[in-house]
């Protein structure tokens, strides 16, 4: 591979978030962007045939059951955050201008 | 997920900061919030991780003395347990039977609608040591879906849920 190829495969390793542009630490292992060979993929499906036989997934339902939640949870939040504003002396328009947002995070 | 964020930093050098954007309000959402399990694992019976990201008209104070008992008086919430005065303040409860971590974060703003973007750095000035460590989860988690993720690729992201469901069933063997 030519160094300007190189250049190419490594910039499109670029991520953005946060206005950031986060790099992949250089120099990258040789043929990092090689893809893989046939055994390679014989082992991927033995491992995905594994993960879905015998690693339990949480059922649709229950799912469904947890964005409702945390649907919940989120409307309970909004509506206090107004209520912080009006019982501290705020205008409504302020008020309703607050916002206030959940996140979730981990797996 | 620590081994994750360890593989993640091996192999990425953070980080190149570019030209201020004309405006942070125009730097596009690239995750979404609205899931309860945000890098979609989807593990049996896992709580769920919230961060309540607030603006500065409420405080603390108010998140314990005013919400907290908003949420535990509500029908549909039991074992109801609020810790304000740990490291990292938490309420803890189950919410229709499902387990929730609730923290905090009061943000230097005082307006967080849908534009806010907690990826930004500029949440992080003006802020107390409780809500840092709040916003690291999910910045966190959003530094390594991003990373994970290829939108030309869907594969990969697909690979890498297998590699944490893995990890995580060996994880637990170890343990038991």
């Amino acid at each position: 591979m030519s160094n300007d190829q190189q250049k190419i495969s490594q910039a499109s390793l670029n991520v953005t978030l946060g206005r950031r542009v986060l790099e992949p630490a250089y120099p990258l292992i040789p043929h990092f962007n090689v893809p893989p060979t046939p055994a390679d993929l014989q082992i991927d499906a033995h491992l995905a045939a594994f993960c879905s036989s015998s690693v339990p997934l949480e059922s649709t339902r229950e799912l469904q059951r947890r964005e409702v939640v945390l649907s919940k949870l989120r409307t309970i939040f909004e509506s206090w955050v107004v209520g912080v504003c009006q019982e501290k002396g705020h205008a409504k328009e302020f008020a309703e201008a607050a916002g206030g947002k959940i996140y979730t995070s981990g797996s | 997920m620590g081994f994750f964020v360890y593989l993640l930093y091996l192999n990425f050098d953070l980080l190149t900061l570019p030209p201020p954007a004309p405006s942070p309000h125009t730097t596009p959402h690239h995750t979404s919030p609205h899931h309860s399990y945000r890098l979609a694992v989807h593990e049996p019976g896992a709580d769920i991780d919230c961060i309540c990201v607030a603006p500065n008209v409420c405080t603390r104070e108010d998140f314990f003395g005013s919400l907290a008992p908003l949420i535990s008086s509500n029908p549909q919430v039991t074992r109801f347990q609020s810790v304000s005065e740990a490291f990292v303040p938490i309420m803890t409860f189950y919410f229709d039977g499902v387990n929730i971590d609730l923290l905090f974060a009061r943000v230097n703003t005082n307006c967080v609608r849908k534009e806010f973007d907690i990826d930004s750095d500029e949440v992080m000035v003006g802020i107390d040591t409780a809500t840092e460590k709040s916003l690291n989860g999910p910045r966190t988690t959003n530094l390594i879906a991003k990373l994970v993720t290829d939108p030309t690729n869907p594969t990969r992201y697909k690979n890498f849920l297998i590699v944490v469901r893995l990890v995580r069933k060996w994880a637990k063997a170890k343990v038991s």
